[in-house]
């Protein structure tokens, strides 16, 4: 069993203080919506599936086994509530606000940065879903690559070779970007 | 023109990371000074590198805890693990009729139920100058077999929409 510091907060939580998941909720938002906006690349959608992430993380609570970090468990709800909400048919529209990935590097300039941020995303759009989560969540430098593993269902080694692969296919498709991009000035 | 090989590029991205020790840095610094294409190639995956190294967590609304908590109630009946069992009874009510309708069926209790359905009043139709609608004759064999027939459809219906898609969505949740 996993020494988790939420275990007893959730101990808590299932003794009848439902006011205490507001704490889990604090904690874990951020990447629980990051993960949602990664897959979904669309900010009410995201926003709407990482909180029906939550609601359904309390409703289960019960059934949590405590063999992994709730943040694991939690993270793995987000990820198939959000591949789970893109199978459903929707209109496709990009949010003007949607951006998927935000950066701060001192000392750049601002247009050189918001063209590879643009030419990044646009790249990145172009992996598959399990890619896109799992690059991510490695640069977010918060997560194993067997905590990656267990929220996207793949195997470890899976999941680094998928790493490894994705950042060769976004410097080729940067690339290709670039050039075409370089012809049409 | 020459090409990276695969354990090249691979060992290019652990350099990158930060995962080769320290002969085996050395042995690949070396490389790189003689190999231009993989001098190039380690440009192109390093500037991805420090773009995503620069990528932060993207941030939900400010009243996201508020809107949880607000809803943590309006759970959706569809994920609850009731609606798996009424969705099973819902799928052996429709089966039983099916077997039902198929043991009527052979037994021949239908062969000779033949209706006629007469819409057309003749006199009626006489007197607008229209000639009448002839009577249509029902087997009630054929009606039988096609609401079998529709059973069988809903049957497949209920078995996915209300038993297989919960079950497997409920699994996906708790795998831990």
């Amino acid at each position: 069993m996993t020494n988790d510091p939420d275990f007893e907060l959730i101990g808590r939580i299932l003794a009848g203080n439902q006011a205490l998941y507001a704490e889990l909720v604090d904690k874990y938002k951020r990447y629980a919506y990051t993960i949602t906006m990664r897959i979904l690349q669309n900010r009410p959608e995201a926003e709407e599936a990482a909180q029906d992430t939550f609601i359904k993380a309390y409703h289960h609570l019960g059934s949590f086994n405590r063999t992994a970090k709730f943040s694991t468990w939690l993270y793995r709800i987000a990820f198939n509530t959000a591949i789970s909400y893109k199978r459903k048919p929707r209109q496709q529209f990009q949010s003007i606000e949607s951006t998927v990935i935000e950066y701060s590097h001192e000392g750049e300039g601002r247009l050189e940065k918001i063209d590879k941020k643009k030419y990044l995303n646009l790249a990145m759009s172009k992996l598959n879903d399990a890619d896109r989560t799992a690059l991510s969540l490695f640069y977010l430098q918060e997560f194993s690559l067997e905590e990656i593993s267990a929220i996207t269902g793949l195997p470890s080694n899976t999941v680094k070779v998928r790493i490894h692969r994705a950042r060769l296919r976004l410097a080729d498709e940067l690339k290709v970007m670039l050039k075409s991009e370089a012809l049409i000035l | 023109m020459e090409k990276l090989t695969q354990l090249q590029q691979d060992q290019l991205l652990e350099y990158l990371d930060g995962n080769l020790n320290e002969i085996e840095k050395k042995k690949f610094e070396e490389a790189i000074l003689k190999n231009s294409l993989l001098r190039s190639r380690l440009e192109e995956v390093q500037s991805i590198h420090t773009l995503l190294q620069f990528s932060k967590q993207d941030h939900p609304a400010k009243n996201f805890t508020d809107l949880v908590m607000a809803n943590l109630t309006n759970y959706p009946a569809a994920y609850s693990s009731t609606s798996v069992r009424n969705g099973i009874f819902l799928l052996l009510g429709v089966l039983l009729a099916v077997g039902i309708g198929t043991v009527l069926l052979t037994e021949g209790i239908f062969d000779n139920t033949i209706a006629t359905l007469d819409v057309g009043n003749a006199s009626f139709f006489e007197r607008i100058g229209q000639r009448a609608i002839p009577a249509i004759a029902i087997n009630g064999k054929i009606v039988v077999n096609i609401i079998i027939l529709l059973n069988l459809g809903l049957a497949w219906l209920v078995l996915d929409r209300a038993i297989l898609r919960p079950l497997f969505r409920k699994r996906s949740e708790q795998m831990f």
